[in-house]
């Protein structure tokens, strides 16, 4: 019943941002901020647990370390990314989540750089010279 | 075929764990990256087995092994006794070529030397063996002949049958010696004639004489 805790949380601190917002905007987008906190680190360890199946069928399906790893990499990314941007933009800061964005793209596409460069590798292996 | 469950199971497991990397995901601007990691990925696992066989130098008889292992109900030869088998036949064929060479030499050698000389051949044996380039080379001639008696010889132009005298047949009895002096002589004849003709040593050669009846 964790999803009933959760809309719970979320409808509160939003009726009490909706309170604070028009007193003190700041403290509204802090409440705002650190109810979104909460609520990602509830789910931090429902993650762990549909992340260690993935491990498990990785292992397998003899997945390399590399690959899993940084497949696992991106999705983190991706998760930080994207709460920050969210964060951001709630603020009213929508150049700045953008960034944020922009960010985590570009990082995802360097810890994608082994991977690409390894299975281009064995391409080129197999095509004779 | 244990190997091709394998296969195919590590393709669905990857498969599997691509749609759950893409439930994962929190927005869709990252699915395109984690989707073409995943995509490269069961592209690799598809091409496994390809891999294998090229890192692998291509051994027949490995692949034949291989075979045998997976078909348990069928008896697959495996390479090494095909060669084997092929040893041991090429082996007895060249014996037996080995052998009708001989037997076609001693032929055409009795020939020749009844021809050439006046005498009976009675046996001949050619031994042989095979040179480095599998061709058959006399080692040995072994002939042994019998002389033809005078009667025989006069057998050949047809006369009138002239009165059997006991006179030449104690002069034959009597010049044993000179039998033997004209036998060494035709002996060596024969050895020259043989040495030049077949292009072997003297010494390979043997030539005895029954003494005739």
């Amino acid at each position: 019943m964790e999803i009933i805790q959760v809309v719970g949380v979320g409808i509160v601190a939003t009726f009490l941002v909706l309170v604070i917002k028009e007193t003190n905007p700041l403290f509204a987008f802090l409440l705002a901020t650190f109810t979104g906190i909460v609520i990602f680190v509830a789910l931090v360890g429902k993650i762990a647990d549909v992340i260690r199946v993935i491990e498990q069928l990785a292992l397998q399906a003899k997945v390399d370390n590399l690959f899993f790893g940084t497949i696992l990499k991106i999705i983190g990314i991706a998760y930080i990314a994207e709460f920050g941007a969210q964060v951001t933009r709630d603020a009213g800061q929508g150049s700045i989540a953008a960034k944020i964005e922009l960010a985590g793209k570009l990082l995802i596409m360097v810890m994608a750089i082994p991977i690409i460069t390894v299975i281009i590798e064995t391409i080129m292996q197999i095509l004779p010279n | 075929m244990e190997w091709l469950s394998d296969w195919v199971k590590q393709i669905i497991l990857l498969v599997m764990v691509a749609t759950f990397f893409d439930l994962l995901l929190p927005n869709h601007s990252m699915e395109r990256y984690v989707k073409l990691v995943m995509g490269l990925l069961i592209i690799l696992a598809i091409l496994s087995p390809l891999f294998q066989l090229m890192n692998q130098d291509f051994r027949l008889s490995k692949v034949m092994f291989a075979l045998k292992e997976g078909w348990t109900g069928r008896e697959a030869t495996p390479f090494e006794q095909i060669q084997e088998d092929i040893k041991k036949l090429e082996k007895s064929q060249n014996h037996l070529i080995q052998q009708q060479t001989e037997k076609s030499m001693e032929r055409i050698m009795t020939e020749q030397v009844e021809k050439k000389f006046a005498v009976e051949v009675v046996q001949a044996k050619i031994q042989t063996r095979l040179n480095q380039h599998q061709v058959p080379e006399i080692t040995e001639i072994d002939l042994v002949a019998k002389q033809k008696t005078k009667e025989e010889l006069k057998q050949v132009p047809i006369r009138a049958v002239e009165p059997v005298s006991v006179e030449i047949n104690e002069n034959e009895l009597e010049s044993t010696d000179s039998i033997t002096k004209e036998a060494e002589k035709l002996k060596k004849e024969i050895i020259n004639y043989l040495g030049e003709y077949w292009q072997i040593s003297p010494s390979q050669i043997q030539i005895s004489f029954e003494q005739p009846n």
